[in-house]
């Protein structure tokens, strides 16, 4: 279960990368080769008297290459590159290795990114692919099991081509985290390093 | 040789299994002239009214597994909500607790959905942040150290409110006492001794509270853990809103 939970939890985050994907004879047409860009992640629970706030950074490269960053309230660091995976948080100034997550499942998640960079999303072995609007693309998980963790995820486009405006990732009823994307940058190139070095 | 093996393996496992940790015994206290000025500094160790606060939560278990979360406490007077999360968003735990002996679970996954999880945590949310039950006794350590002791039932909580420039809380209950080599006597006897020590560190003054910006709080014992926690948020919020 502990390693599905972390499958779920990477699916959200590794989800990103549809980005184009929500119109295939786009994706043909400006082929996806990297993202980055800064997210401001909202959570709210029922028990909160306010939402809590953490902002951050993402880069991700094709084949493999990814960096999730939060830069606050906690300064944690998830790379991956070359089927290596690293999870690390700062304490004192500097990065320690966090093995809080099952990291194998990661990898099985990251063979996705390659269907999801194609086009191929609807091929996704996790989630259910249905599209409610123009621009809202909503993924439900196939497994009973991950549905008890997450109800749904929304993704809204936003209207420049390629570029996602926000994800809402639905836990259950009052629960909710949403991710709003800025400074979005499209296939530039970013140097291995970014994707190895804390 | 196999023989002295097997003996030796034996001797290492009873020794090891002698040597297990025992908490500290319960400090005598010598009763204060006036109580004024310690029931004042006792009651600034929590908070009062209605309080959202954030923490970062490094946890440490017995068997060395260690990981880290974001923890939020909600504070309505006695009611105490808590939820606990990863750092990327996802809920792992959220309860809810009115009084002392309820509890409501509104989201455990595993491993945090064993029901001893979740009475634990909501009893050491509520060590650290509302004021112990039972009737309070002033008064000062061997050393001079103010103290407001709590007896409950089986249980002592001591609240060390000027300790180390910020504040403590020891919890002590009742264990069969073991000889000083951890092995159990001849003649056992129950005595109490401290199963949670919570040291605050970095305190500030915040609306009648001594916040501390740092806390670590050890529970003794086989099954021990180890909590630190830093304060990221603490909002006080109107009692109408």
């Amino acid at each position: 279960m502990r390693q599905r939970l972390s499958l779920c939890l990477l699916a959200c985050l590794l989800v990103l990368p549809v980005w184009v994907q929500a119109n295939p004879a786009a994706a043909a047409a400006v082929r996806l080769h990297s993202v980055q860009a800064d997210f401001t992640q909202e959570k709210n629970l029922k028990i909160l008297a306010r939402p809590l706030f953490s902002q951050g950074v993402f880069a991700f490269q094709a084949p493999q290459s990814l960096r999730w960053e939060y830069l606050s309230p906690l300064h944690t660091i998830l790379l991956m590159h070359d089927g290596r995976i690293r999870k690390m948080i700062e304490r004192d100034g500097r990065f320690e290795p966090d093995n809080g997550a099952g990291l194998d499942s990661m990898q099985i998640v990251l063979q996705d990114i390659g269907n999801w960079l194609d086009g191929r999303f609807t091929d996704n072995p996790v989630f259910n692919v249905t599209r409610t609007e123009e621009r809202t693309v909503v993924l439900t998980p196939k497994e009973p099991g991950l549905q008890s963790v997450i109800s749904r995820i929304e993704l809204h486009l936003g209207t420049a081509e390629g570029v996602m405006e926000r994800v809402t990732i639905f836990e259950g009823p009052d629960a909710y985290t949403q991710l709003t994307f800025s400074k979005t940058v499209l296939n530039r190139e970013i140097p291995a390093g970014f994707f190895t070095t804390p | 040789m196999r023989h002295s093996l097997l003996f030796g393996l034996t001797m290492a496992l009873l020794l090891t299994s002698c040597a297990l940790n025992q908490g500290k015994p319960l400090p005598k206290l010598a009763p204060a002239n006036g109580s004024g000025e310690i029931r004042q500094l006792c009651a600034m160790v929590f908070p009062q009214g209605r309080w959202q606060m954030v923490h970062t939560i490094a946890f440490r278990m017995a068997d060395d597994t260690s990981g880290n979360a974001l923890g939020v406490v909600v504070l309505n007077n006695r009611e105490i909500k808590c939820a606990l999360m990863t750092v990327e968003g996802l809920t792992l735990f959220e309860a809810r607790s009115a009084e002392e002996d309820e509890l409501e679970v509104m989201r455990a996954l595993p491993p945090f959905d064993k029901p001893a999880f979740a009475t634990g945590l909501m009893r050491d949310v509520r060590a650290i942040f509302q004021p112990p039950p039972g009737q309070v006794h002033y008064g000062t350590l061997a050393d001079g150290t103010l103290l407001c002791r709590y007896p409950y039932g089986h249980t002592v909580t001591d609240i060390l409110p000027q300790k180390d420039g910020c504040w403590q809380i020891h919890t002590y209950s009742e264990h069969t006492s073991l000889r000083t080599d951890g092995c159990l006597p001849a003649d056992p006897r129950r005595e109490q001794l401290r199963d949670r020590t919570i040291t605050a560190q970095s305190c500030s003054p915040v609306a009648s509270t001594n916040l501390p910006h740092f806390i670590e709080l050890i529970g003794s014992g086989p099954a021990g853990y180890t909590l630190n926690m830093r304060l990221i948020s603490a909002e006080r919020f109107p009692a109408s809103q």
